[in-house]
């Protein structure tokens, strides 16, 4: 049960509005789930419910095997611009967030230095918060939530904010934190889902609309094709006539559909070969996420 | 306890870093020690001023101490109230709106804690900047004007520490409640403006806590009803209860509101 | 009856001039070090120098509540 969380028919209304609608997954130990969709479409809401900052209309959230219990002091939750006092400086700073998360006087001071050693802090633990980077505060927002040594991370878009060094050393942080905690995170930025995803959940207008594995979604949703680029505009338009395939021609480049694994490479080759054009590259295409992006989230 | 005092050293923390333990003591004493200074120096001060015409009298009537307590008191009504509505009604909207709260809001956060971390720390700052304050006023009109009642004194003392309890009760309820904007307003209203009005509106109910600034310049001219003080004593402290409980409530139902 | 300097009982006075002093010294030193003001910080610089008791006050009650 430890780092398991079901969410069952999540639903939160603001009056009229209905801004989640009928959520329901499930997140399992060591796995991090990407919640991806556009703005507004009900991420942020999902998890301030999730981190109790808002309740529910109706539907449950069972943690770890109960449910309507005061779970936080095993969550951790960094939000999407995380906002610090100023005037602290990063140990006192992070003291005051493991002793809010129950961590004893005691061992406060120990788990703060591990923590800010862990996001590269180690070297500015006496220093003010006011006169750091972004990078550096994403790192602190992240040592903040993670202090406590949470069972369950929540991160709102974690990186989307920072340039590509930092980014780059938040997701190596994030992927580590993996090993031992269960990860949920909101993106809207697709590459970093494909690269540390284990579960996919796509929302849209509030709704849940699609979820599963990374390589689920991509079978379900891929619409290969070959691509073949020639030389010549006359050539490709040449081989659409000549060939019996299903093939659509545009400009220099060929494009073959796939279906149900039909044509094979090795035929598309030997027709190829037979014709004799001068070709530059043959490829087959796969469905990038951020096409299966706008297919789920323009319904299909 | 563990969370507040966990919470009271950030909030003192604050208040030293931030200045406020230095420049509202230095507020308080100025005001306390400029009042009897000009007061007493006035004629002296016209005189140099010059451009009077050669036959101008000036029969300034003779200031009692007590009457220099009242107007130091009444410095501290305008400018040391103003100085309660702007530095400490964003104690929680401010927090909630820049987003700075919101690693509190998701934890296990104890909200009266919370709240009474925030009351108690900026209670202890304002009645120690009072206190200090007063009692250099005192020094100098002891000096400039004569002698005083002591025991009048401390009622003059313990009577406006409850007043500034209360203002800084009624000031955290509306940063509970409100943004940090709409929080300042409703705080200048109830602190600086509606003791101004409160004798007007109330003429003949001598129990609102607003009239508590009169009743300790009263208590110090030693004219006022002992009954009356009372009541109004025990509805002050009722308000403060009240407003702190309040604050806890909404702190807790607002927390969601955080920029997050 | 003019005043001149030496009339002017200075040991009344002074601290008066030393508090205000002390004043204007630390809400200078806070707004060198605060990230950012309510408004352009050299604004507040000289509300704070030529404000005499009341500049200070202003800057510290409005003027740093900016973050």
């Amino acid at each position: 049960m430890t780092g398991t969380i079901h969410v069952e028919n999540l639903t939160k209304k603001f009056g009229q509005e209905t801004a989640v609608e009928d959520v329901s997954f499930t997140l399992t130990p060591h796995t991090a789930t990407a919640l991806i969709g556009p703005n507004g479409a009900g991420k942020t809401t999902t998890l301030s419910m999730l981190t109790k900052l808002l309740d529910p209309t109706s539907g449950t959230i069972v943690v770890e095997g109960r449910s309507d219990y005061d779970y936080r002091d095993k969550i951790g939750f960094l939000s999407q611009y995380p906002k610090f006092y100023g005037w602290m400086n990063t140990l006192e700073y992070l003291e005051m967030a493991a002793r809010l998360s129950g961590v004893d006087a005691k061992s406060a001071r120990v788990e703060s230095e591990k923590a800010l050693q862990f996001v590269g802090l180690g070297d500015v633990m006496k220093k003010k918060i006011a006169g750091f980077s972004g990078g550096m505060r994403q790192r602190l927002g992240l040592a903040q939530a993670i202090v406590h040594k949470p069972h369950f991370l929540f991160l709102d878009e974690p990186v989307s904010a920072l340039d590509p060094i930092g980014r780059r050393e938040m997701l190596n942080l994030i992927k580590e934190l993996q090993q031992s905690t269960t990860i949920l995170y909101s993106t809207h930025i697709l590459n970093d889902a494909q690269e540390m995803t284990d579960q996919l959940l796509f929302m849209r207008k509030g709704q849940l609309i699609e979820q599963g594995s990374l390589r689920d979604i991509q079978k379900k949703y891929e619409d290969a094709h070959y691509e073949v680029h020639f030389t010549t505009a006359e050539d490709a338009a040449s081989f659409v006539d000549a060939s019996l395939l299903p093939a659509r021609q545009e400009d220099h480049i060929v494009y073959i559909a796939i279906e149900q694994e039909q044509p094979t490479m090795q035929e598309v080759l030997h027709q190829l070969v037979r014709q004799q054009h001068a070709i530059t590259k043959v490829e087959r295409a796969r469905v990038s996420l951020e096409d299966i992006f706008l297919k789920v989230v323009n319904g299909r | 306890m563990n969370q507040f005092s966990v919470l009271a050293l950030k909030e003192w923390r604050e208040v030293v870093r931030s200045f406020k333990w230095l420049w509202i003591p230095i507020v308080f004493i100025l005001l306390g020690i400029m009042e009897p200074v000009i007061t007493y120096f006035l004629p002296q001060i016209l005189e140099s001023a010059g451009n009077m015409p050669e036959d101008a009298v000036f029969q300034l009537p003779d200031m009692t101490p007590e009457q220099i307590f009242l107007s130091t008191l009444g410095q501290y009504q305008f400018i040391g109230m103003l100085v309660v509505a702007f530095a400490f009604s964003g104690l929680i909207a401010r927090e909630r709106k820049n987003g700075t709260a919101a690693f509190l809001y998701v934890r296990p956060l104890s909200y009266p804690s919370y709240v009474l971390s925030k009351w108690a720390v900026s209670s202890v700052v304002l009645i120690g900047s009072f206190i200090l304050g007063i009692s250099a006023s005192a020094y100098y009109i002891m000096l400039l004007f004569g002698e005083f009642s002591f025991t009048n004194f401390l009622g003059l003392v313990g009577v406006y520490s409850l007043w500034i309890v209360l203002a800084i009760s009624l000031t955290l309820l509306m940063s509970a409640l409100f943004t940090p904007g709409i929080a300042t307003a409703l705080s200048l209203f109830l602190i600086v403006f509606f003791p101004m009005i409160d004798g007007l509106i109330f003429r003949y109910w001598p129990y609102t806590p607003w009239k508590l600034a009169n009743y300790a310049g009263m208590i110090m001219v030693g004219e006022a009803s002992t009954s009356d003080v009372v009541w109004t004593i025990a509805i002050a402290v009722l308000l403060i209860a009240v407003c702190v409980t309040l604050s806890i409530l909404i702190s807790k139902r607002r927390a969601a509101s955080v920029t997050i | 009856m003019q005043m001149t300097l030496s009339e002017i009982p200075w040991g009344l006075v002074a601290p008066i001039l030393i508090l205000q002093f002390i004043l204007i010294v630390v809400a200078l030193i806070d707004l060198v070090r605060i990230e950012a003001t309510n408004g352009p910080k050299w604004v507040w610089a000289i509300v704070i120098v030529l404000g005499n008791l009341i500049g200070p006050i202003i800057y510290f009650a409005v003027g740093r509540n900016a973050q």
